[in-house]
């Protein structure tokens, strides 16, 4: 008999989240398995607990469903096909052979890479595989699908400076949760607007949509979708004009506030505001003066906002309102949209080695118009490769139709490295098993709070997986490639970019005590990051009201309220503006293998109003067909009383296989991009629902 | 107005703290706190489990006290209708709580120089009551009256009072001391009572009722069941009543060599084991149903085996067989269940003929009341709705108004007498239920007492058991605080707050029984504040985020491991309190 013996391993959720948790996993290393994980208790913002995803974590790790070998496809692409599972070196010989040959023909821009967020550990997301590519010469991917637009919006605004994070909301009055449903997507921040709540301040929660975050809330607004850049002008107008703005604030720290406030403001009465948003005219009015009758405010957009094709400007003008009211001034105040651009600025010189491009300037295709890419015949050179890794490219990629129909392409090479049979291993050539956090090293850098962790080994990779960095670093030899960057080690990879002459917030850090606490919090008090002081990071340290950029890409200078819909015609075709916000049950796509996740989900669904489904003879539970011009999916519906008429909103992401005809909302979106940053306009879809 | 789709949350309870008679909440009370629900006498027994657990053995006594009226008579003998009804006994939860023998412990270890005492309900008043019978039933009714402020004067026609308790439950099992006392704190309040003083005829019986205010007839059932004129008429033919009476009372110990008892209840047991202490060569007992059927304590069969008993089931007396007058044997039939007309019925198994050697036989076959002294007022009994009133100002308490039951039915039944007959004489409603709502912390209990076994009760050594020595020798201090550590204490609600619940998983993985928190689609609440749910059903319900998580109060086992993981404080725990509280 063995005797168990158990040791606790710190690792990171690597998932998509704010949130970032620090796991203690217990393995019984004489069974060589991870037999427990909970939340870290001791880290300020996990507080051990985890949410309903991670708590099954160890079913994903030892799932079924797992790709544990190499595979390479007989047969056509498509889901009748076949897979035969072949070694590592015949998969890899294969793959090196093929990739030759496109860079031999076509040019290394011929080979595409694709991934995005199926980890966010530092090497994991953007390590090993840069390397690679840049030295292929590989075309560059717009990873844009998420973030894009808020992140330009914030950059454009502010520099790339962020906001006081989630554990300084209980220290204010005033709480905004601005088109964000805390409760599914970002459970962490819970815990601190309760304590927020219990110290007597008040919560507002802005969203279209009555979430179980709505319900949380002392009041909850629903302005129209894609309408709360008027609102937020609408509270600044109704803040200037009662005189509540704080004008030395405005004067010291920011840039073209004399215009704005003359031109600009008095444009968004609240009776047009009211207007534009659905929102009646008493509440723009209370809300702004609630609002700026303290400086301890904390407004705390999320994504959802910026997948409009005005997002940009949404979030734009959002950032703006605590540079009105001064609510900077105080620590734990502001906006906080994520701490991406202070938490991710690592030195990227050292990371992906940029110089093994050596001057060659690959074209750069954007993630979200891969669909358009791989079907376009003028695309010269045309996409012969393609390498798809941390991505569920067939259900993530807007328009299912036309990416499906480029993926289905017999003269295309795809290799996919996945850790699961996800819908698009069924158009692979070839798939590589990837492995999961507990089975390699990695540095996490949360986009949601400030503390970096160390998620470290706790089980070896099951199977023949390989961790990204791994698969790379194996891909590089049979590629040839002999730079010494290519063997270097995964620790050694993130001793280099714990670097505080690069990134103030690592100021402190060692990989030593990450190793040995698991998480250590970024130095937000480092005198380089005292913006009242200092000065923002942008052209001349002020925030932006004036951008010189917004105006560059025709925005014009100031903050405004756009229409997303102008077509109207295709308004009335399709009168149903579709949101489809993060599910519950799954993180974009990952956790589906999770049968007891699967089945708490049970099904897309389609919420509605009554009105709306009254009119379409669609009862609760009905199954309903979603379609515009772009294509269509089916949920079923949930008849919600407080929907909004007009709008309806289903699940992003789900598998496409568990929907009726095998896709999911992403079938109705098109490919066309934000105002700012090139992003997906997810939420800017119309379409029409009949019952099935 | 817009119907908001997930603030919805409806508490079990119509207020968070505080007085409720809200039958709502009572109905609640009544589901989930089954052991109280199931005592005849409404006892608090999570209230006094929960002082044991907190070693408060002085308050656990007072509320049997204040309840049930006979804490350490009961914490032995006791049918015990609770334990039959403990969660603990549910699926895969173990066994049954020793609640009985708990009850004992807060007798036994209460402080011994304190005096306690029941507070009066109401001032004097100036009417007057007379008990016949100081058994159970009339002495209860005795403290009852007493405390609204009534004379009570009690008839016992023995020298000795008590009833059943004295003159039936053998010392083996209930010792003299323990009645004593429980008796004589009653008495002691100022009761009068006339000891070998009977009421004989019906017009005794009306005269009296014309003298005192109300009367109430206590005289339990002592009129036995009989099998035929060849069993009555026979010398060496008893019945039980009279054996045990005569054993007890008169110190009367003649016994059989082989003797027979017939009958499967508490009086039965009690004959043949009584019988064995006196010197039978052997004692055989009949009963003519299965071991399932028997009405007898938990443990009562072990014990008589453990003596040398012997039980037999499926066998009638059929005839006595005697040879020159003399009883030598007994013959009896084995018996069956058949179906007949789609009813279950017991038949003789033809020709199963079989005889027993005996020269004694004790027949425990039943009692019904004596109702000649009713006369014309017998059948105004059969018809009175919850049988206390007879007619006018005569009432029955205990056995006498219900039939033969068990000690805790006839105390519950007589302290209702007492409440109808203040009721009747004062035009008043005293005592009033109320449901007492408050936020609590904690239970105090964890995950691992759940799996604390069960205390078992330690028994007199076989060879030291003669008939006085008590068999049953009780818990020590740290076996009942251990047992009563078992307790769920129902009496606490957990409940989730829709509004907090983040669905985060971290209840369920800790939850320690199937079924205690469930995933519903929506749980729908009758008007008596029974909830059920249906259960979210993948592919076919929505799925969990339009629905919720539920405690099911009638599995929880109130751990508390689901509030200690709780992240966003959602799971609230309230100490419910069924309480009587006294109106003028």
């Amino acid at each position: 008999m063995l005797k168990s013996k158990f040791k606790t391993v710190n690792v990171t959720c690597p998932h998509d989240c704010p949130d970032t948790c620090s796991l203690n996993v217990t393995v019984d290393t004489a069974m060589k398995k991870a037999v427990a994980l909970k939340g870290d208790a001791s880290h300020p913002i996990t507080k051990g607990f985890l949410c309903n995803k991670v708590n099954h974590y160890l079913d994903l790790v030892y799932n079924e469903n797992r790709v544990l070998y190499p595979h390479i496809r007989i047969g056509p692409k498509g889901k009748k096909g076949k897979l035969k599972r072949v070694s590592w070196d015949y998969a890899l010989k294969l793959i090196a052979k093929k990739l030759k040959n496109v860079e031999k023909q076509y040019g290394g821009e011929a080979i595409q890479p694709y991934s995005y967020s199926g980890t966010l550990g530092m090497l994991g997301y953007w390590g090993m595989s840069e390397r690679f590519w840049n030295k292929m010469g590989a075309a560059r991917l717009g990873r844009t699908i998420c973030i894009a637009a808020a992140s330009t919006a914030g950059i454009y605004t502010y520099g790339a400076a962020c906001g006081p994070a989630i554990d300084e909301v209980p220290n204010n009055e005033y709480i905004i949760l601005w088109g964000t449903n805390i409760v599914s997507t970002h459970v962490h921040m819970v815990p601190f607007v309760e304590e927020a709540k219990k110290r007597g301040a008040k919560i507002v929660c802005i969203d279209p949509r009555e979430t179980r975050t709505s319900a949380l809330c002392d009041w909850h607004i629903q302005p129209k979708p894609g309408t709360d850049a008027a609102l937020a002008l609408g509270m600044m107008h109704v803040i200037v004009k009662k005189n509540k703005h704080d004008k030395t604030f405005l004067k010291k720290y920011t840039r073209g506030h004399e215009e704005f406030l003359k031109k600009i403001l008095p444009k968004y009465t609240p009776e047009k505001v009211a207007r534009i948003t659905g929102i009646k005219k008493e509440a723009i009015i209370k809300l702004a003066t609630e609002y700026s009758s303290t400086k301890k405010s904390y407004i705390r957009p999320n994504y959802g906002l910026n997948r409009h094709r005005n997002g940009g400007m949404m979030v734009r003008a959002i950032m703006l309102l605590p540079a009105i009211t001064g609510a900077w001034r105080n620590k734990s105040s502001g906006v906080f949209v994520g701490s991406i651009e202070e938490m991710w600025n690592v030195d990227l010189n050292k990371l992906q080695k940029p110089a093994l491009l050596k001057k060659r300037e690959p074209r750069s295709i954007n993630m979200i118009q891969i669909g358009n890419a791989l079907n376009d015949k003028k695309l010269n050179p045309p996409i012969k490769a393609l390498f798809v890794w941390n991505s569920d490219i067939a259900n993530c990629a807007p328009d299912t139709k036309d990416v499906r129909k480029g993926l289905k392409r017999q003269d295309l090479f795809t290799v996919v490295h996945e850790t699961f049979w996800t819908d698009s291993c069924d158009y692979a050539d070839v798939v590589l098993p990837a492995d999961t956090a507990l089975e390699h090293l990695d540095l996490n850098a949360p986009y949601g709070h400030y503390y970096f962790s160390l998620s470290q080994p706790a089980i070896k990779p099951l199977g023949e997986s390989k961790s990204n960095q791994d698969t790379f670093r194996a891909l590089a030899k049979y590629m040839g490639y002999k730079e010494k960057c290519f063997t270097e080690s995964d620790e050694s990879m993130i001793r280099n970019m714990i670097d505080p002459k690069h990134n103030p917030l690592f100021t402190g850090i060692t990989y030593e005590k990450l190793k040995k606490k698991g998480w250590m919090k970024g130095d937000v008090n480092n005198k380089r990051r005292d913006y009242l002081k200092k000065g923002w990071p942008t052209k001349d340290g002020k925030i932006q009201i004036y951008s010189e950029d917004t105006e560059k890409i025709g925005l014009g200078p100031y903050p405004e309220h756009h229409e997303e819909f102008t077509d109207k015609k295709l308004k009335k075709k399709y009168p149903i503006q579709i949101l489809s916000p993060a599910t519950h049950q799954f993180i974009g796509n990952s956790f589906v293998p999770v049968k007891r996740l699967r089945d708490m989900a049970s099904r897309p669904t389609i919420e509605m109003s009554r009105k709306d489904s009254a009119k379409r003879r669609i009862k609760d539970g009905d199954l309903c067909r979603i379609y515009n011009d772009v294509g269509e999916t089916y949920a079923h519906a949930v008849i919600m009383d407080s929907m909004l008429d007009g709008v309806a909103s289903t699940q992003k992401q789900y598998k496409g296989s568990l929907v009726k005809n095998g896709v999911n909302a992403n079938a109705l979106n098109t490919q066309d991009v934000t105002d700012m940053g090139d992003g997906p306009i997810f939420y800017t879809v119309l379409a029409q629902i009949k019952k099935a | 107005m817009k119907k908001s789709f997930f603030k919805g949350h409806e508490s079990a309870f119509n207020i968070n703290k505080g007085l409720s008679e809200d039958k709502k909440d009572f109905k609640w009370y009544e589901k989930s706190v089954p052991c109280r629900t199931s005592c005849p006498a409404d006892t608090d027994i999570p209230g006094y489990l929960e002082a044991i657990y907190k070693k408060d053995f002085d308050k656990a006594y007072k509320i049997n006290l204040e309840d049930n009226i006979f804490p350490e008579i009961l914490g032995r003998v006791c049918s015990r209708p609770c334990e039959d009804s403990c969660r603990h006994n549910d699926d895969d939860n173990g066994d049954s709580l020793s609640i009985c023998f708990s009850k004992r412990a807060a007798g036994d270890f209460k402080s011994g120089r304190k005096k306690f005492t029941v507070k009066p309900y109401s001032t004097k008043t100036n009417k007057k009551i007379l008990i016949i019978g100081a058994g159970v039933a009339g002495l209860a009714a005795a403290r009852e009256l007493k405390r609204y402020g009534h004379q009570v004067d009690v008839f016992e026609k023995h020298k000795t009072p008590g009833g059943m308790l004295n003159q039936g439950i053998p010392v083996f099992r209930l010792p003299r001391d323990i009645i004593n006392h429980e008796i004589d704190q009653i008495l002691k309040m100022g009761i009068k009572i006339f000891y070998n003083k009977n009421v004989n005829t019906h017009e005794e019986l009306v005269s009296l009722s014309k003298t005192y205010d109300a009367v109430i007839l206590a005289t339990g059932t002592l009129k036995t069941n009989k099998i035929n004129k060849s069993f009555t008429n026979n010398n060496n033919v008893e019945d039980g009543l009279e054996f045990l009476l005569r054993v007890n009372e008169y110190n009367q110990k003649q016994i059989g060599k082989n003797v027979i008892v017939i009958g499967g209840g508490y009086t039965s047991m009690d004959c043949a084991r009584t019988a064995l202490r006196l010197g039978a060569k052997s004692v055989k007992t009949f009963y003519r149903r299965k071991t399932d059927d028997l009405m007898i304590l938990p443990g009562e069969l072990d014990e008589l085996v453990n003596e040398k008993g012997k039980m037999i089931f499926n066998a009638r007396p059929h005839k006595l067989i005697m040879k020159k007058d003399k009883l030598v044997a007994l013959e009896l039939i084995e018996t069956k269940i058949i179906k007949k007309n789609g009813k279950y019925k017991l038949a003789d198994v033809r020709g199963s003929n079989f005889s027993i050697k005996t020269d004694h036989i004790i027949l425990a076959i039943g009692q019904k009341q004596e109702l000649q002294i009713l006369s014309s007022y017998k059948k105004k009994l059969k018809n009175a709705k919850e049988k206390y009133l007879i007619t006018k100002n005569i009432f029955a308490a205990g056995d006498y108004a219900l039939g033969a039951t068990t000690l805790i039915d006839a105390i519950a039944h007589a302290k209702n007498t007492a409440n109808k007959v203040d009721e009747f004489l004062m035009k008043r409603k005293i005592l009033k239920k109320n449901i007492h709502i408050e936020n609590a912390t904690t239970t105090h209990r964890n995950l691992e007492l759940n799996y604390v076994p069960i205390n078992k009760i330690p028994t007199l050594n076989f060879k030291l058991r003669n008939f006085n020595r008590e068999v049953e020798l009780g818990y020590n201090k740290s076996n009942s605080i251990n047992e009563a550590s078992r307790c769920y204490l129902c009496h606490y609600k957990f409940e989730i707050n829709d509004n907090l619940c983040v669905l985060c998983d971290e209840c369920l993985l800790v939850k320690p029984v199937k079924g205690c928190i469930v995933e519903t689609h929506k749980t729908i609440t009758d008007d008596l504040g029974d909830v059920s749910y249906s259960k979210v059903n993948a592919l076919k319900t929505n799925g969990i985020y339009h629905g919720k998580l539920y405690i099911d109060h009638k599995k929880c086992i109130r751990c508390g491991e689901c509030e200690r993981v709780c992240p966003t404080n959602a799971i609230s725990i309230q100490k419910v309190e069924k309480k009587v509280n006294v109106k003028i």
